[in-house]
């Protein structure tokens, strides 16, 4: 099946980029939870910018700022040999941010909810921050990480736009399920664009079941 | 959840990881369907494997002039290749292909009659062309329907490309498309409508031409393939003719 080139490189791009966005995302939103800083709303507005942007705006500036004429790009194509313009490292940059908000909310949530009296707590008996983060707010805050992981990944996998902008359909490289399907109708091969249309209608539906299925109301905690 | 996630990582990076020396052709997309028959027959004839990357023409050209890591492209006109080649990014500049508007439309009704005359005589339908500023095909297009004077009575929508507007015409939404040769075979012979290539007197005769944007021995290997005896069958069998002095 030639189409199993896409998938695959869909579910690594989003794979990548939502491992890197659960250790990127949790400081920031550990920081945004409890921060009194005047900076806070700021933050707040500019994480949750690709929420509301057109991905065309944001696959625009990726283009701009990721172009061989820009300096990151520049810079890139010195230290690398190669553009970051139609490549999956692009691609997996375009992706860390825009699913950045669906990584951050979650995460934010759950350490809002969770306060910082467990995390104080277990510094007072003599943890260190880094312990204390690890060994006691992780575990209760995992329901939020299950949140952040799934949905970024998922956000991530139906990317459209953005990819569209920045990657170029290169296959192998930047063709993603949603650009192969784009690519299928545009060719009138229907029955290839219905195949991977239903798998990702099937494996949106599946992973959004099991977010929901694992959030059920716990037993509360005191 | 992760143990699967990895499992799916590794085997992706392995996929990619496994990788014949291949060539990266940008094709306009009046030219997909012939350029992946032509390939299929490089492929099997010299062991490069090609990639085919599909758009319309001033699309491809944008992202070559923004770095795009493509090796050949064939172009829907000769002035793109030839800007490219002023601007340094493209070397070797040769026609390959000369298409011809294709009037096309689904409706039964006209079955078996010419798509040209009903064209003409058509008001309030919606038409279908390639965006006129991005695609040569869009650019000829608008230019017959102005000759026709048929601005004022149809109405005209933009596809992304040639491909995209031969969409709207298989999917329904407009009555006629204005495509090239390439989307008339790719519809098959169970095509309920009409299809009429319009001769190249009517002003509608579009020379094609390929660049080699990046010197490698592939690129230039496809290049030089584009002119061989196979691939000119191949170019005839899809509904255009050879370029000018290329017989």
């Amino acid at each position: 099946m030639s189409d199993l080139g896409p998938l695959l490189l869909s579910l690594k791009l989003a794979g990548l980029t939502t491992a890197i966005l659960l250790f990127a995302a949790t400081p920031l939103a550990w920081w945004l939870a409890h921060t009194r800083s005047r900076l806070k709303a700021p933050v707040q507005a500019l994480v949750a910018l690709p929420i509301v942007l057109p991905p065309t705006v944001l696959g625009f500036y990726f283009l701009v700022f990721l172009s061989p004429n820009s300096t990151l790009g520049g810079l890139w194509v010195e230290a690398s040999g190669s553009s970051l313009t139609f490549s999956f490292t692009g691609l997996v940059l375009a992706s860390i941010v825009y699913s950045l908000p669906f990584a951050v909310q979650p995460l934010l949530s759950a350490f809002a909810a969770l306060g910082r009296r467990e995390y104080e707590a277990a510094q007072t008996l003599g943890a260190s921050r880094l312990d204390a983060f690890v060994s006691v707010v992780l575990p209760l805050a995992l329901p939020g990480f299950l949140g952040a992981a799934v949905l970024s990944f998922a956000h991530t996998l139906g990317e459209f736009g953005v990819v569209l902008m920045v990657g170029g359909n290169l296959p192998g490289e930047t063709r993603t399920v949603s650009i192969a399907i784009y690519d299928h109708v545009e060719s009138l091969d229907y029955a290839a664009a219905h195949t991977l249309s239903l798998i990702l209608l099937a494996a949106s539906f599946t992973v959004l079941l099991a977010l929901f299925a694992c959030q059920r109301p716990r037993p509360a905690r005191v | 959840m992760f143990a699967p996630l990895c499992r799916c990582l590794l085997i992706a990076l392995a996929a990619a990881g496994a990788s014949a020396e291949t060539v990266t052709v940008a094709v306009a997309s009046n030219f997909a369907a012939p350029a992946r028959a032509i390939a299929a027959r490089f492929s099997a004839e010299t062991g490069y494997e090609v990639r085919i990357v599909t758009g319309s023409t001033g699309k491809l050209y944008a992202q070559i002039l923004a770095g795009a890591p493509f090796d050949v492209f064939l172009s829907a006109d000769e002035e793109t290749p030839a800007r490219l080649r002023r601007d340094g990014l493209a070397v070797a500049v040769v026609g390959y292909a000369l298409g011809v508007l294709v009037i096309v439309s689904a409706d039964p009704g006209l079955a078996g009659k010419s798509c040209n005359k009903a064209l003409r005589a058509a008001a309030g339908d919606t038409v279908a062309i390639a965006n006129p500023e991005t695609a040569p095909y869009g650019r000829a297009a608008k230019a017959l329907l102005g000759r026709l004077e048929r601005y004022a009575t149809l109405r005209v929508v933009h596809g992304d490309n040639v491909a995209q507007a031969m969409h709207f015409v298989v999917s329904g939404g407009a009555r006629f498309g204005i495509v090239g040769p390439g989307q008339l075979h790719a519809v098959g012979k169970a095509w309920p409508g009409c299809a009429t290539a319009l001769a190249g007197d009517d002003g509608a005769s579009i020379l094609q031409a390929a660049a080699i944007v990046r010197r490698a021995a592939a690129a230039r290997a496809f290049f030089d393939f584009l002119h061989s005896a196979p691939a000119r069958g191949l170019i005839v069998e899809w509904g255009y003719r050879l370029p000018p002095g290329d017989t």
